[in-house]
C-alpha cells in the first residue's frame, strides 16, 4: 500500500547540499506494524515527514495506494494527509482550547462531515481507546497517557490507511508507554490497522513485528523479522 | 469556503485571548464610532442649515440692485425704486407674491431706554411671503400707509438687550424725533440666507412711512415667490429685462433659493466628507490594531497551524480561519462602534439643540466599512498563517 523507491532528500544550506536521505527503499504492507528506528540525526524525522506527506522528496518514487505523489499540489497533499494518514505525535499535539471530543473531530471538519455524524464517529473512536468517559475534558485535565489515547483516537477517526506515530511513548513513563504500545498492538491485531512507529528506542522497535534501522540517511537491516511477530 | 466550525472556532480563540481581543475591539470601536459620529453630525448639521429652505420654500427669489461693470452715467443714475416694481406681477405672471423692502437704521427710546434698532419698510404681502405669525396685536396693512405704526420682530431690541414683551403693545417709541405706536408683536420668523434683512431683529412699518420719515429712495430688496410649476432659474433673464425696460441702465441681480440650496448642499456634502475623512483616520488606526492582534495570534498559534495542516487542513482552510477571526473582531467592534457613534451624535445634537436624525447611510457605511476593515487588515496575517510550512509550524512552540 505504500512504497518508497530510492528516496533522496537534501537541503540547501548555503552553497552546499546537505543530503539527509540517500536512497531509501521501503515498503509498508497492509496490516503492517513497522518500526523505523534511528538515532537523532539519522534522518528518521525527514523520512517520517515524507511518508506523512508533509514534505516531498528531492528525488525518488513514492507510491501511496499505487499512486505517485510527486506531482501532487499542496492542496492535494493536504487532502491525502486527511484521508490516508493518521498522525500520532510525541507531544500529543492536542489543541488545548478544545475538548477531547472536539480534538478528535478535527480531521472530519476538513472533510465537511455533518456535525452529528462527526460527533458520533469521534465518540466511537474515543470508546475504542477507552476515553469515552473523558470526552468533555480538555487536554490539561488529562494525564499524558490519556492525552495520547485521545490523539490516537484522532488519528483513527478518519479511517486512514496508516497510522504514523512519531515517538508515541517518548513523553510518557515506561508503564504508560507500555499501555500505549499495547493499544497499538491491539489495534493492529484486532482491527487490521497499519501502523508505522518512528522511534529511537530499541525496546519499542523490538515490540513491532517488523522493524528497520535508519543510519546516515539509509535504511539498514531491512525487513528484520522479529521473533515476537504476530499475525 | 467558510465553515460554520471556523466561526465558532474563531469566537473561541478570541475569547481565549480576552485582553488582546478587547484592546483590538476598543480600537475598531473608536474607529467605526468616530466615522459614524462624524458623518451623522455632518448630516445633522447640514440638515439643520438646510432647514430654512424647508421652512421658507425653494420658490423664493430675491431681486436686488446689482453693480454694473460699465461705469456709465445711466447706470449710475438708475434707481431701484418702489415705482419700478409696480407692474412686475402683472407683466410676469409666474410671480404670485412680491414684497418690496426698504431698510433703515434708527436710534430709539422707549420708556427712557435708548438703543439702536433695524428698521424695515414693507407692503402687506411681506407678511404672507415671510410666513409671519402674530404673537400679539395686529399686522401692518395698507391702511398704515404713511402712518406711525410699527410692529416688532421677536427680538427687535436685541441690540439694546431688551426683550420684546407683550406689554409693549400700544406703547409709543421714539425714533428720529418722531413717535410710533407699537401695534403688533411677531413670533419668531423663519430665516433665509436669501434675505438681506432680519425680520426678527427689526421694527417693521409700512414702506411709505419708512421712505418718507427716513428719506429712503431705493429698495433694499424685492422678495418674490414663484408659481409652483415654474423653474425659478428660468425667470432670471425675464426679471432682469423687465427692470432694464423700466429704468434704463438698472442692473438687477436675481438670486433663487434653489441655486443657494444647491450651493449649500454641495458645501455640506464636502463638510460631511471632511468629517468622515477625519473619522477614517482613527478607523485606520483601529484596523492596524486588528492586524497587530492577528499577527500575534498567528505567531502564537504556529503549532496549532502545524497540527491542523498535518490533520488535513488546506492552506485556504487556515487562511479562512484567521480571516473569519479578524472579521468577527472588526464586525463586533463595528457593531459596538455604530451604537457609540449614534449615541455620540445624539448627545451632540441634544447639547447643540439640533434636530436629531439617525443616519442610515452612516450605519450602512459602518457595517460595510467594518467588514472591509476585517478583510483588509485580516488578510495579511491570514496569508502569513496559510503560507507557513507545516513541518516548521509543527516544530515550533
Amino acid at each position: 500500500m505504500l512504497k518508497l523507491i530510492d528516496i533522496h532528500k537534501s537541503y540547501k544550506i548555503g552553497p552546499t547540499d546537505l543530503a539527509i536521505l540517500q536512497g531509501v527503499d521501503l515498503e509498508v504492507f497492509e496490516n503492517d506494524m513497522l518500526a523505523i528506528m534511528g538515532t537523532s540525526g539519522s534522518g528518521k524525522s525527514t523520512l517520517m515527514n515524507i511518508i506523512g506527506l508533509l514534505d516531498k522528496p528531492t528525488s525518488g518514487t513514492y507510491l501511496l495506494d499505487d499512486k505517485e505523489i510527486m506531482q501532487y499540489s499542496d492542496d492535494e497533499l493536504s487532502s491525502k494527509r486527511n484521508e490516508k494518514i493518521g498522525f500520532v505525535f510525541q507531544q500529543f499535539n492536542l489543541l488545548s482550547r478544545l475538548t477531547a471530543l472536539e480534538n478528535v473531530c478535527i480531521p472530519l471538519i476538513y472533510r465537511d462531515t455533518p456535525t452529528a455524524i462527526m460527533h458520533k464517529q469521534a465518540m466511537s473512536m474515543l470508546k475504542k481507546v477507552g476515553m469515552d468517559d473523558r470526552a468533555d475534558h480538555r487536554p490539561n485535565e488529562l494525564s499524558g497517557g490519556q492525552q495520547q489515547r485521545v490523539a490516537i483516537a484522532r488519528a483513527l477517526v478518519g479511517k486512514p490507511a496508516l497510522i504514523l506515530a512519531d515517538e508515541p511513548t517518548g513523553a510518557l513513563d515506561t508503564r504508560v508507554g507500555a499501555e500505549i504500545m499495547e493499544l497499538f498492538k491491539t489495534l493492529n491485531r484486532d482491527e487490521g490497522i497499519t501502523i508505522v512507529i518512528i522511534t529511537h528506542d530499541p525496546g519499542i522497535a523490538e515490540q513491532c513485528p517488523r522493524y528497520v534501522i535508519m543510519q546516515d540517511g539509509k535504511l539498514v537491516e531491512k525487513n528484520l523479522q522479529n521473533k515476537g511477530q504476530a499475525a | 469556503m467558510i465553515r460554520k466550525s471556523s466561526i465558532t472556532e474563531a469566537g473561541r480563540s478570541l475569547y481565549a485571548s480576552k485582553q488582546r481581543t478587547i484592546l483590538a475591539l476598543i480600537g475598531i470601536m473608536i474607529g467605526i464610532g468616530s466615522v459614524i459620529a462624524m458623518i451623522s453630525v455632518g448630516q445633522i448639521v447640514s440638515n439643520e442649515s438646510l432647514k430654512q429652505f424647508r421652512d421658507m420654500g425653494t420658490d423664493l427669489i430675491s431681486i436686488e440692485k446689482g453693480y454694473s461693470e460699465t461705469d456709465n452715467s445711466s447706470s449710475k443714475k438708475a434707481k431701484f425704486t418702489l415705482d419700478t416694481t409696480k407692474t412686475l406681477k402683472q407683466q410676469i405672471p409666474a410671480i404670485h407674491l412680491m414684497s418690496p423692502v426698504v431698510t433703515a437704521f434708527g436710534e430709539f427710546s422707549l420708556s427712557g431706554i435708548k438703543g439702536d434698532v433695524n428698521l424695515i419698510g414693507i407692503t402687506p404681502e411681506f407678511i404672507s411671503l415671510n410666513k409671519l405669525k402674530l404673537r400679539a396685536g395686529r399686522f401692518i396693512t395698507d391702511l398704515d400707509r404713511n402712518q406711525p405704526y410699527i410692529m416688532l420682530g421677536a427680538e427687535a431690541f436685541d441690540q439694546a438687550n431688551i426683550p420684546v414683551t407683550e406689554d409693549m403693545l400700544g406703547r409709543e417709541i421714539r425714533m428720529n424725533k418722531r413717535y410710533y405706536t407699537i401695534v403688533g408683536i411677531l413670533e419668531d420668523a423663519p430665516k433665509s440666507e436669501l434675505m438681506s434683512y432680519q425680520t426678527n431683529y427689526s421694527a417693521i412699518m409700512h414702506i411709505s412711512t419708512t421712505s418718507r420719515n427716513f428719506n429712503i429712495i431705493e429698495l433694499a430688496t424685492v422678495m418674490a415667490r414663484i408659481k409652483e410649476n415654474v423653474k425659478p432659474v428660468s425667470l432670471i433673464n425675464t426679471i432682469q429685462d423687465y427692470f432694464s425696460r423700466k429704468q434704463q441702465g438698472l442692473n438687477i441681480r436675481v438670486s433663487t433659493a434653489e441655486q443657494l440650496l444647491k450651493q449649500m448642499e454641495k458645501q455640506m456634502q464636502l463638510f460631511t466628507l471632511l468629517l468622515g475623512a477625519i473619522g477614517s483616520i482613527s478607523l485606520v488606526v483601529g484596523g492596524v490594531g486588528v492586524m497587530n492582534v492577528m499577527l500575534v495570534s498567528v505567531t502564537e498559534r504556529k503549532k496549532e497551524i502545524g497540527i491542523r495542516r498535518a490533520l488535513g487542513a488546506k492552506r485556504s482552510d487556515i487562511q479562512n480561519q484567521f480571516l473569519v477571526e479578524a472579521m468577527i473582531l472588526s464586525m463586533l467592534g463595528g457593531a459596538i462602534g455604530i451604537v457609540i457613534g449614534i449615541g455620540v451624535s445624539y448627545v451632540l445634537s441634544i447639547v447643540n439643540n439640533w434636530e436629531y436624525m439617525i443616519s442610515y447611510m452612516a450605519i450602512l457605511l459602518g457595517v460595510g466599512v467594518s467588514s472591509s476593515v476585517g478583510i483588509f487588515f485580516g488578510y495579511y496575517p491570514a496569508y502569513q498563517a496559510a503560507r507557513l510550512d507545516p513541518i516548521t509550524a509543527l516544530r515550533s512552540d
